[in-house]
C-alpha cells in the first residue's frame, strides 16, 4: 500500500489502530500512494529524501521552492551543503496537511495560484472560499430540510473526495519530463490531530541528537578560543560573530586557503578553482549569501531592463564585504587598488558564470525586434565593401593575421563572464595592432576601419547579444576607463557604424553603393578572406604603380590633375557639381569589377584595359599641361585644392557634399529609374548598372553628340576624363 | 588618485597619433614602442606631489566616423582638441567638434586646444590669435606643440593633468565658486543661462 516510506507506514499503522479513522483505512485500501498528515500544527524538521520526493512528486513551482506530492504534501525545498558537496534535500518545513491543502482547489490553474501565495494569504483565501461555499449551498438547498443538513454539510466540507489530473515532474532526470496521471485525493471525515501522530517519538529523538551535536560543537569552539585567546586581534567591525570565529585559522586551513588562492591567482578564470576557493570554510557566510542571490536571480528575477544593475550592485556589495573580512586582510598582500579590482573581477566571474544562461534569456526578452537577425542581414549586404572604401591602405594588412582574428573572434560564445569576453576582444585587437605597427605606429585612424572590415567579413554568432551582455553586466565605469573598455567601445562603435551605414559613409559612388547593397544573390559564406585581401592589395599596388609612373613623367600629383581636368570641363558645362564624390571612384569601380571576377589572376582583361587607359592618361595630362587655359584653371584650382580635396574629410566639405546630394540624389535616382543609364543605353543598347570601361573603349568618341556628352557628364563625371583621353588617342 | 579619462579629438591626419606617440617615446625606448598599443595609453603624471594616471583614448578623425565618437566620450574628464597650424580648416572643424561635445557630454569638461606641427612655421596658415580667441571663447587653454621635435608636449600634458586634478577635486564639492569657472570650460553655458532666464520668467508669472 505504501512504498518506500517507513515514516508513512508507521504513521498510518498508528492511525489505523484508532477507531476514529476506520473510514480512512477503507479509502486508502485502493490508493497507491498516500501520505496523510495530521491537522492543526505544522510539522517541522522532517526531511524527506530525494528519492521519496521524486517518486511521489506531482508539482514543483517555477522557483523550485515549493513542491507538492501525489499524496497532497506541500513542502518547501531547501538545498543543503554538507561536507563540501551540494546535496539537494527537500525539507518539509511547514507542511500543510492533506486535508486542508487541496480543499476547494480542484483545477490545476487555481492550484498554481495557490502555491504562489504566502501562507497567511492562503488561509484567508480558504476561509473566504468556505464562506462562499456555505452561502452557495445554503441558497441551493433552501427548499430542503435545513436544520438536519446543516450539520452534515460541515462534515462534508472536511471530507470532500475528488479526482484530479496533474502533471508529474521527474526530478531525477532534471528534464522535467511530463507524465500525466490521475490521482485520487481523499480526506478524512474527522480531522487528524497532532497528538495522534505516531512519529512524535522519532522527532523527539532527532531533536535530542541535534542538541547533542550542538553542544559538542560549542565545546570545541570553547577549546579553540582558549588556544587562540592569546593571539586575539580584537576586531569590532560589523562582520558577524560567526565570521570572527572562523577567522581564527588553524595552520592546515591556512595552508589550504593559500594553495587555492595561489592557484586562482595564476588562473583567475578557472571556474573550478574559484569554486574551491569559495568552499574554503572561512567564507561560509558569503557563500550562502551568494547562493541565495543566485537562486533568487535564476528562479524569481524577471526585470530584464534593470537586471544588469541588480547584479552589479550585488557583486559590489559582496566584494566590499569580502575585503573587510579579517582573513583576507591577513593573508593577501596586494595594493588596495589592485586587490579591489581583483576581487570584483573574481566575484563577477564566479557569479556570472552561474547566472549566464538566465542573464542571456533576460536580455533576449528585452528585445522588441530580433536585432541579431537585422544585423546579420545588413552585414551580409555590405560584403562588397573593400578596405579602400574605408580609406584604409590595404598594403598595411596581412591577410593571415586577419583570417586568424576572424577564427578567434567567434569563440567569444564559448566564454561566459564579461571579463573573459573582453579579454578575448582585446587579445584580437592586440594582434591587429601588431600587424599595423609593422608599418609604423598607427592610431585609431587606421585601427577602427580595419576592425570594421573584420566585423563585416567575419561570422560571429550572437555578436550583438554578446555586446549587449557585456554592456549590461560590466559596470560602465570599468568599461570607460580600461584598455579592455577601449577595444570594447571600438567593437560597439563598429556595430553602430554598420547599422547606420549610408552611401556617404563610404568612399564609394552612391549609385554603385545603392546597386550593390540591393543585390540579393551574394555568396555570403563561400569566399576566402585571404584571397580577397590579397586581391585588394594587388589591385592597390597596381594602381600605385600607375600613379608612380605618372608622377615620374609629370612630377605632379596625378590625382590633382584628374580633378583639375574634370573641374575645367565642369566650368565649361556648368554642370557636374556632384562630381566631387564621383571623381575618386573612377578607380574604385574598376577594382570592383576586378573583384567580381572569380579567377584570382591579377592580369585579367580589365586590368589590361585599365593599363591602356592610364598610359594614355599620362600622355593627355602632358598635353593638357601645355595648354594655357588649363594652366590658368590649374593654378586657380591648386590654390583651392586643399579645400576641395575629398581626401580631407573636413566638415565643411562634407556639408557641401551632403547638401548637393540631398538635392541631387533624388534627381539622380529618378533618372536612374526612368532612363536607366542614359549614356550606355544610347551607345550600346545594353543596360549596365556599373560602368564597363571595356565597352566604353569600343565606342567611337566622334559618334557622340553634344547632348549625349552633357548627359553623360551629369551621370558619370569620371567618364569625362577617359572620354577625352580617347579623343586625344584618336587624334594622334 | 583614480584614473582619469582623456579623449584626443581632431580632424583626420592632423597628428593626433603622433602626439600620442611622442608622449610615449619620452619615457620608453624606441624598440619598445612597437609593442605598445597605439590607441590606448595609461600614464602617470606627477603634479607637485600627487600622481594622476591619465588614460588617454585616441579617436578616429575621419569624417565618416564622427557619429561614433560619442561612445568614446563617455565619462571623460578632459578632451584634447588637436589642429594643424598649416591647415586653417582643421581649426575651423574644431568648432564642430566642440558643438558636438557640448551636445553629448553635457557637463563641464577640461578642454585643451593644441596646434600641432609648430616646427613648420614657414607654412603657417592659422594665426595664433584665431586659435587663442577660440580657446578663450570656449574656456580652453591653447598650446602650440610639435610632435616631431617634442616641443611643448610634456608641458601640455603636465598642464592637462594639473587642470584635471583641479577639476576633479572641485567637482567633488558641488559648491563651485565663480572663480573656478573661469579656469574651466563651461560646455553647457547656454543651457544654464537659458535655465536662469526660465527661472526668472517663472518668478514673474
Amino acid at each position: 500500500m505504501i512504498q518506500n516510506t517507513k515514516l508513512n507506514h508507521q504513521f498510518l499503522q498508528g492511525i489505523f489502530h484508532k477507531p476514529k479513522y476506520k473510514d480512512l483505512k477503507r479509502k486508502l485500501a485502493d490508493f497507491e500512494l498516500s501520505l496523510v498528515l495530521p491537522i492543526g500544527k505544522y510539522i517541522q524538521g522532517i526531511s524527506l529524501t530525494f528519492e521519496l520526493i521524486a517518486s511521489h512528486l506531482i508539482f514543483i513551482n517555477k522557483q523550485k521552492t515549493i513542491f507538492v506530492t501525489s499524496n497532497g504534501v506541500v513542502g518547501k525545498i531547501k538545498q543543503i551543503e554538507k561536507n563540501n558537496l551540494r546535496k539537494s534535500y527537500f525539507i518539509c518545513k511547514n507542511v500543510i496537511p492533506a486535508t486542508r491543502c487541496i480543499m476547494g482547489i480542484l483545477n490545476q490553474g487555481k492550484y498554481k495560484q495557490y502555491l504562489d501565495l504566502t501562507q497567511d494569504q492562503r488561509f484567508k483565501q480558504k476561509q473566504k472560499q468556505k464562506q462562499k461555499k456555505n452561502l452557495n449551498k445554503n441558497k441551493n438547498k433552501k427548499n430542503k430540510k435545513k436544520k438536519k443538513k446543516n450539520k452534515k454539510k460541515n462534515q462534508d466540507q472536511n471530507s470532500t473526495d475528488f479526482d484530479f489530473r496533474c502533471k508529474i515532474l521527474n526530478i531525477e532526470t532534471r528534464n522535467f519530463d511530463l507524465i500525466q496521471k490521475e490521482i485520487k485525493v481523499y480526506s478524512t471525515k474527522f480531522p487528524l490531530y497532532y497528538k495522534d501522530c505516531p512519529w512524535l517519538d522519532f522527532i523527539q529523538e532527532k531533536k535530542k541528537q541535534c542538541q547533542m551535536e550542538k553542544e559538542r560543537e560549542k565545546e570545541k569552539e570553547k577549546l579553540m578560543k582558549k588556544h587562540k585567546s592569546k593571539n586575539k586581534n580584537k576586531n569590532n567591525n560589523g562582520t558577524t560573530t560567526r565570521l570572527q570565529h572562523r577567522s581564527k585559522l588553524t595552520k592546515e586551513r591556512k595552508n589550504e586557503f593559500m594553495k587555492t588562492f595561489g592557484k586562482l591567482k595564476k588562473d583567475p578564470q578557472n571556474f573550478e578553482f574559484s569554486q574551491q576557493f569559495l568552499m574554503c570554510e572561512q567564507f561560509y557566510g558569503l557563500k550562502i549569501k551568494i547562493s541565495k542571490f543566485v537562486q533568487h536571480f535564476i528562479s524569481d528575477y524577471s526585470d530584464s531592463e534593470k537586471c544588469g544593475k541588480f547584479v552589479r550592485d550585488f557583486i559590489k556589495e559582496i566584494s566590499k564585504q569580502y575585503r573587510q573580512h579579517p582573513i583576507y586582510q591577513e593573508i593577501i598582500t596586494m595594493s588596495k587598488f589592485e586587490s579591489k579590482i581583483w576581487i570584483y573581477n573574481f566575484f563577477e566571474n564566479y557569479i556570472l558564470n552561474i547566472i549566464y544562461d538566465k542573464a542571456i534569456l533576460l536580455l533576449k526578452k528585452s528585445w522588441k525586434t530580433d536585432k541579431e537577425h537585422d544585423f546579420i542581414q545588413t552585414r551580409n549586404r555590405l560584403r562588397f565593401v573593400e578596405l579602400r572604401h574605408l580609406e584604409q591602405d590595404p598594403t598595411s594588412i596581412d591577410p593571415e593575421v586577419i583570417s586568424n582574428v576572424m577564427k578567434i573572434l567567434p569563440q567569444i560564445n564559448l566564454v561566459r563572464s564579461p571579463l573573459e569576453k573582453l579579454q578575448m576582444i582585446s587579445a584580437c585587437s592586440h594582434e591587429i595592432n601588431k600587424m599595423l605597427c609593422k608599418k609604423g605606429v598607427k592610431g585609431a585612424d587606421d585601427f577602427i576601419p580595419t576592425f570594421i572590415y573584420i566585423l563585416i567579413y567575419s561570422n560571429i554568432p550572437n555578436l550583438i547579444l554578446n555586446v549587449e551582455y557585456i554592456k549590461k553586466f560590466r559596470s560602465s565605469e570599468k568599461l570607460s576607463m580600461t584598455e579592455n573598455g577601449f577595444y570594447f567601445t571600438t567593437i560597439a562603435s563598429g556595430i553602430k557604424y554598420l547599422e547606420n551605414i549610408k552611401e556617404t559613409s563610404l568612399t564609394i559612388d552612391p549609385l554603385t553603393f545603392h546597386h550593390k547593397i540591393n543585390q540579393k544573390n551574394h555568396n555570403h559564406n563561400n569566399y576566402d578572406i585571404k584571397q580577397r585581401i590579397k586581391m585588394e592589395i594587388q589591385n592597390y599596388e597596381n594602381s600605385k604603380e600607375k600613379g608612380e609612373t605618372n608622377i615620374n613623367k609629370n612630377n605632379i600629383d596625378t590625382k590633382k590633375k584628374r580633378r583639375n581636368t574634370v573641374q575645367v570641363k565642369q566650368r565649361k558645362t556648368n554642370k557636374g557639381t556632384s562630381s566631387e564624390i564621383n571623381k575618386k571612384n573612377y578607380n574604385i569601380k574598376m577594382k570592383n569589377e576586378n573583384d567580381k571576377n572569380p579567377n584570382p589572376n591579377p592580369n585579367n582583361n580589365n586590368n589590361n584595359s585599365q593599363k591602356k587607359i592610364t598610359k594614355s592618361q599620362s600622355f593627355i595630362l602632358e598635353q593638357f599641361e601645355s595648354d594655357e587655359q588649363f594652366d590658368l584653371f590649374g593654378k586657380l584650382d591648386v590654390k583651392n585644392e586643399k579645400k576641395k580635396n575629398i581626401f580631407d574629410n573636413s566638415p565643411i566639405n562634407k556639408r557641401k557634399n551632403e547638401n548637393i546630394w540631398d538635392s541631387k540624389n533624388s534627381d539622380l535616382n529618378n533618372k536612374q529609374k526612368s532612363q536607366d543609364q542614359v549614356p550606355f543605353q544610347n551607345f550600346n543598347g545594353s543596360i549596365n548598372t556599373t560602368m564597363d570601361f571595356g565597352k566604353f573603349n569600343e565606342i567611337h568618341p566622334n559618334s557622340l553628340k553634344l547632348d549625349q556628352i552633357n548627359e553623360m557628364f551629369n551621370m558619370y563625371p569620371n567618364l569625362l576624363y577617359s572620354y577625352f583621353v580617347k579623343l586625344k588617342d584618336l587624334e594622334n | 588618485m583614480k584614473k582619469q579619462k582623456v579623449v584626443l579629438l581632431g580632424k583626420g591626419r592632423v597628428g593626433k597619433t603622433s602626439i600620442f606617440k611622442r608622449f610615449l617615446q619620452n619615457e620608453f625606448h624606441d624598440n619598445e614602442v612597437t609593442t605598445i598599443q597605439p590607441q590606448y595609453l595609461e600614464k602617470q603624471v606627477k603634479v607637485n606631489t600627487e600622481k594622476v594616471t591619465l588614460s588617454i583614448w585616441d579617436t578616429a578623425g575621419q569624417e565618416r566616423f564622427r557619429g561614433l565618437n560619442p561612445l568614446f566620450y563617455r565619462n571623460s574628464k578632459a578632451a584634447i582638441m588637436v589642429y594643424d597650424i598649416t591647415d586653417q580648416e582643421s581649426l575651423d572643424s574644431l568648432e564642430d567638434w566642440l558643438a558636438e561635445l557640448k551636445n553629448q557630454v553635457g557637463h563641464k569638461i577640461v578642454l585643451m586646444i593644441v596646434g600641432n606641427k609648430s616646427d613648420l612655421k614657414k607654412k603657417r596658415q592659422v594665426s595664433i590669435e584665431d586659435a587663442e580667441n577660440l580657446a578663450k571663447k570656449v574656456g580652453a587653454q591653447h598650446f602650440c606643440v610639435s610632435a616631431k621635435t617634442g616641443e611643448n608636449i610634456d608641458e601640455m600634458f603636465h598642464e592637462l593633468a594639473k587642470r584635471v586634478m583641479k577639476f576633479v577635486k572641485e567637482n567633488k564639492t558641488p559648491l563651485n565658486t565663480t572663480k573656478s569657472r573661469r579656469n574651466f570650460a563651461l560646455v553647457n553655458e547656454d543651457v544654464e543661462t537659458k535655465k536662469k532666464k526660465k527661472k526668472n520668467n517663472d518668478g514673474c508669472c
